[in-house]
């Protein structure tokens, strides 16, 4: 396991080191760098804002080809790279929401999204993901990860929709 | 930015109720329970029937889950100043919730409504995941919202 905490934004706050209570007062988001991850990620950063809560902007990376296999060439630092990726792509994604209105944590895992972010909900408020991510080519009707974590969290589950610009916008108060 | 619940009479049911309650509450939102029912026909030469004894008995016990509801949420509220509807909707409780689901802040649903098996989403959860324009919120049936929540645990990644 891999886990980097971004300790420049919560120098604080060690991995794993949260207080336990009645409640966390954590908003754990799970992002890829997809559109579908973006609207999770935005809506997430809102709702943190108006409870005033932690959120954590999780990232996991998971082995592509022949890293995972036997034709990894020798010394090869496939997985340094993949990491190192991962982590510009998920600092790449938090870089523009640090303003100073939210608390704002990162951490970037290996393995597969769907087991990190139901690890994670034993200890949050409230899981967010986006309806699909980067593994959906639009054909399913709810991304693998988004459907696991709903089934197995053990904190709600907020499923945020695809950005649609072309459905109507209505009167939100109504 | 309102909330709305599906109601199904189900302790997950339940559970929603009292997490947009709360959710409501800490976001001085709109909270509108909605319970969508339908009046079981029965097969006949001419097609399917329903009785006015049938219409009145699903009426009674539709009412009667969302009065409970509608309990529960009020309380959850405590007297919050927090707009509180009810809605009795007959007809599918999928494609009714995603038509709500245009123009509200969140959809809040018991993960397993629609559906009794474990570890299976419920198909009302399923057709609102799919369709539903507003985020989704699906409340995990095996642990009550209110329960506290257990030290965090080392995530087991291979």
């Amino acid at each position: 396991m891999t886990t980097h905490d971004d300790a420049r934004v919560t120098p604080d706050r060690l991995e794993d080191g949260s207080p336990s209570s009645l409640s966390t007062n954590r908003i754990v988001v799970g992002v890829d760098g997809s559109p579908g991850a973006q609207a999770a990620l935005l809506w997430a950063v809102d709702e943190a804002r108006r409870r005033d809560a932690e959120l954590m902007v999780v990232e996991a990376w998971v082995p592509q080809g022949p890293m995972a296999g036997p034709l990894i060439a020798p010394g090869a630092d496939a997985w340094g790279e993949t990491i190192e990726r991962s982590r510009k792509d998920l600092m790449s994604q938090v870089e523009s929401l640090r303003d100073g209105s939210v608390r704002l944590t990162t951490k970037l895992l290996g393995g597969p999204p769907h087991d990190a972010l139901e690890s994670l909900s034993r200890d949050a408020d409230l899981l967010v993901v986006g309806s699909h991510g980067r593994g959906a080519v639009g054909r399913t009707v709810l991304g693998s990860v988004s459907s696991h974590v709903c089934r197995h969290a053990r904190c709600p589950v907020v499923v945020v929709p695809r950005p649609a610009p072309e459905r109507p916008v209505r009167d939100p108060a109504t | 930015m309102n909330i709305v619940v599906g109601i199904d009479g189900s302790e997950h049911g339940s559970a929603a109720v009292r997490w947009a309650a709360r959710e409501a509450r800490t976001l001085g939102a709109p909270l509108s329970l909605v319970h969508v029912y339908s009046v079981p026909a029965v097969p006949s030469v001419a097609g399917p029937i329903r009785t006015p004894e049938q219409r009145r008995y699903a009426d009674q016990h539709a009412g009667a889950i969302l009065e409970r509801a509608r309990l529960l949420a009020e309380s959850e509220l405590e007297g919050a100043s927090v707009r509180l509807s009810t809605d009795l909707v007959e007809g599918s409780a999928g494609p009714t919730l995603v038509d709500l689901s245009h123009g509200a802040g969140m959809l809040v649903l018991g993960s397993h409504s629609g559906l009794f098996l474990h570890h299976r989403l419920g198909s009302v959860v399923g057709a609102c995941l799919h369709a539903a324009t507003c985020p989704v919120v699906v409340i995990p049936a095996d642990v009550p919202a209110t329960a506290p929540r257990a030290p965090a645990q080392s995530v087991q990644t291979s």
